[in-house]
């Protein structure tokens, strides 16, 4: 082994296998990355669009792959080689001897007998002499590339991305969850209200609609499609109930605030029926209705005609009963209208928690006025905060038209914008529209001497009226 | 591989420290009378070993002539100074054919070699003389032999022509054609010298003059250079690079760089390629290194290659040299292909 073109064969020969090691790791760590890069994709895809998270399973196969494509498209080429030689000659200040070298043994090894002259000899044996006695792999160190560090990184975040929940990110991942949560909450609410005012089908409708949301929550991985459609079928339950809606008494109730509701049917509960019924013995509906405060929601003919005890008593139980049907009917209908605005979907935990009160949707209320209504804060008075109306927040629209007092000449609401035909009907529309001019002409912030007149404006529409009306 | 035995490789070893050792005394000769252009001394060593000739530019009085005189006068070899001038005839160069009586007393046609027969030929201001007696001297720098009457004179070996140029007097000159440009090994520029060379040239010309330089380097001497400098081996991908170096001149190559695709109207020749190589082994050699680096290649580029393109007009306009484009070569082709 004294023969320093063996010893430098030798050591070029480990070299080289160091340098094609290398190689392989550097090609296997690029396949990892790509890999890596193509697996957090489809986690993210996962978890943005709930892409099936199966797809991982092809990633060992996907790596298979990468690695053959990128193995046969960059094979091994000696210019690898030479620039390791290179890097071994810089090292050890050997002015390209070693690089010579190489080429000498490997051509010596084409000729007949492998001559080489005195000239090829010496460089031989220079290289040789001074490459005996050192280590040539620390010489040539791994270069770790972009692939080399993104690689791991990837693999940990593609690794990560998977306790992610599928379907969303963090906080759209849990969507359907929060659907269910906020149908919980409303149900819980709607029961409590129905058990409160004696609402029998408001509190069927609470149990069902709690059952539902428990019933999703108590899965693993609630599907949204599977609650959206259970959602919807009870959106369907619900306008059909409250379509059909009987009334009775022929007042009419959507004239009445909610609060003011209430107090009716608590005035009726806490009144002594008999003595009622004797005071007003011989006395006309109308009458009886002024001193409830309710001679403007009736309609029907023979009014001023006098009641007997007994009439009035049962005039007084079916109004105590139509009254509490009227607000059943504004209970599944706010629930209605809440489920609707669940389904059209992304509105945020603050509108949707603010949306969870059941009967908010139809009905003055009067305790809480909306911020944009606050006293001095009217849309157009310089209010901070628009007149919003709850509607869907979607796209925003704007109506003209004078509100308030204020400078105003319009205000903006959200509506769902839509391309093609309306599903919904023009008489519902209208009726809605009616129902809530009605509600504004209950409150107080409509001159009186102007009430009739809107009302007649409303009536004028010509549309045929259903619904609850009589 | 076969193991040359240990009495070839010391020869070439002691081929080698020779070669160092001529060098050596060369240089320190030179720097009896020269001082400083140390890189324009080894270029004109190189190029002389490789046997091929150079071209000198510099504004005058720069010590163009001093230095080829020297160096002709530390050799022992035959030198000869022929000064360009604008009516200076072929035949004043190559010799001609007179008539001479014989001892029989027959007049016969002798040839009187002119002053291009010897070693050393120094040809100041060359671009001062017509194309004729241009083109004359170049045919003798490629064939090293002049014909006159029919006959081939051969030129002594070694045989080497120095030619000077002064870039900045374009008045009365016939500046060399692109080809025969092409025919010097080498073109060095001679700059002007430095503060502390300056300051020691006042002083060693203005003092009393020293002894004669002593003979240094024999005619054989420089043919045995010559064979060892074409031994020296030179590894695939060295001499790839300097093709690739080459090949970067040329515009309409993918190799060319930006400004040689730009400005260069012609590369550089393979003639230019023969001259890198052969002065990478004559440096290798000279530097006692018994191959070829890349760092050799980098360092004869530009005196190989100066010379050998040719700029386009834009180039001209632009102020551009060669030189830069050379750069940007050398700073642009990797050493080893990626």
């Amino acid at each position: 082994m004294n023969d320093p073109g063996a010893v430098l064969k030798e050591k070029l020969a480990g070299l080289r296998r160091w340098e094609r090691r290398k190689r392989r790791e550097r090609l296997l760590l690029e396949s990892l990355c790509y890999t890596a890069l193509a697996a957090a994709g489809v986690v993210l895809a996962r978890a943005l669009a709930a892409v099936d998270a199966g797809l991982l399973w092809f990633a060992p196969l996907v790596f298979a792959a990468v690695a053959a494509a990128v193995f046969l498209l960059r094979p091994w080429r000696e210019q690898a080689f030479v620039r390791s030689l290179k890097q071994v000659d810089d090292g050890l200040d050997l002015k390209e001897r070693v690089l010579t070298a190489w080429e000498i043994l490997s051509r010596s090894e084409e000729r007949p007998e492998g001559r080489v002259g005195p000239e090829e000899s010496l460089v031989v044996e220079e290289a040789g002499e001074k490459v005996a006695a050192v280590a040539l792999q620390p010489l040539c160190r791994r270069r770790f590339t972009w692939h080399a560090l993104a690689g791991p990184l990837l693999v940990l975040l593609a690794a990560a991305g998977l306790w992610l929940p599928p379907g969303g990110a963090p906080q759209a991942a849990s969507a359907p969850s929060l659907m269910a949560q906020a149908i919980e909450e409303h149900a819980r609410e709607l029961e409590r209200q129905a058990r409160e005012q004696d609402l029998a089908e408001s509190r069927r409708m609470a149990e069902a609609l709690r059952e539902m949301a428990e019933r999703q929550l108590g899965e693993a991985g609630p599907e949204k499609s599977r609650l959206e459609a259970s959602v919807a079928a009870m959106v369907d339950v619900l306008e059909d109930m409250t379509r059909s809606w009987p009334a009775r008494s022929g007042l009419e109730w959507p004239a009445l605030s909610d609060k003011a509701l209430e107090r009716l049917r608590e005035h009726l509960r806490r009144s002594e029926a008999g003595r009622t019924g004797e005071a007003f013995q011989g006395k006309s509906r109308s009458d009886l209705l002024e001193s409830l405060g309710l001679s403007s929601l009736d309609q029907r003919p023979g009014a001023s005609e006098d009641m007997s005890q007994q009439e009035v008593q049962e005039f007084l139980d079916r109004l105590e009963r139509d009254a509490r049907q009227e607000q059943d009917r504004r209970s599944l209908e706010g629930t209605r209208q809440f489920l609707t605005e669940l389904l059209l979907g992304d509105e945020s935990d603050e509108s949707m928690a603010e949306a969870t009160r059941p009967g908010r949707p139809e009905g003055p209320a009067e305790d809480s006025p909306p911020a944009g209504r606050q006293p001095g804060n009217e849309p157009g008075k310089g209010g901070e905060e628009p007149f919003d109306p709850g509607f869907q927040a979607r796209v925003r629209t704007h109506l003209e038209g004078l509100l308030g007092p204020g400078k105003s000449r319009g205000f903006g609401f959200r509506g769902e914008a839509r391309a093609g035909d309306s599903t919904v009907g023009e008489e519902e529309v209208v009726v809605r529209y009616r129902r809530q001019v009605e509600a504004e002409l209950s409150s107080e912030e409509i001159p009186a001497e102007f009430k009739e007149t809107i009302k007649q404006y409303f009536l004028s529409l010509g549309v045929t009226r259903t619904g609850p009306e009589s | 591989m076969a193991v040359t035995s240990e009495a070839s490789i010391d020869g070439v070893r002691h081929r080698m420290e020779s070669a160092q050792h001529a060098f050596e005394e060369v240089r320190g000769e030179m720097r009896k009378a020269v001082v400083g252009h140390e890189e324009l001394i080894e270029g004109i060593f190189i190029a002389l070993v490789c046997g091929g000739h150079c071209l000198l530019e510099g504004v005058p009085g720069l010590g163009k002539t001093l230095m080829v005189r020297s160096l002709g006068e530390l050799m022992d070899l035959s030198f000869s100074r022929i000064q360009f001038t604008p009516d200076l005839m072929p035949a004043d160069i190559t010799g001609t054919n007179v008539v001479n009586e014989d001892a029989s007393g027959r007049k016969v046609f002798e040839f009187e070699a002119g002053p291009v027969f010897a070693n050393i030929v120094l040809a100041d201001e060359i671009n001062r003389a017509t194309p004729k007696t241009q083109s004359a001297l170049l045919e003798a720098m490629q064939d090293q032999s002049v014909t006159a009457g029919g006959a081939a004179h051969a030129i002594p070996s070694p045989f080497m022509v120095l030619a000077t140029q002064n870039p900045i007097e374009m008045e009365g000159t016939y500046p060399l054609p692109e080809a025969q440009v092409d025919r010097f090994f080498f073109k060095l520029v001679v700059r002007y010298p430095s503060y502390d060379e300056m300051g020691r040239i006042a002083e060693l010309t203005t003092a009393a003059p020293s002894g004669g330089l002593a003979k240094v380097l024999a005619a054989e001497s420089v043919l045995e250079m010559r064979e060892a400098v074409r031994a020296v081996p030179l590894a695939g991908p060295v001499r790839d690079y300097a093709v690739r170096l080459v090949m970067a001149t040329h515009s309409e190559t993918d190799h060319s760089t930006e400004l040689a695709r730009k400005y260069v109207q012609y590369g550089a020749s393979p003639r230019g390629l023969q001259a890198l190589i052969l002065a990478a082994k004559a440096r290798a050699l000279l530097s006692g290194r018994p191959n070829v680096s890349f760092e050799d290649i980098r360092r004869d580029l530009m005196p190989s290659l100066r010379h050998r393109l040719l700029l386009n007009l834009a180039a001209e306009a632009s102020g551009i040299a060669p030189e830069r484009v050379l750069e940007e070569v050398v700073e642009q082709v990797p050493e080893v292909q990626p």
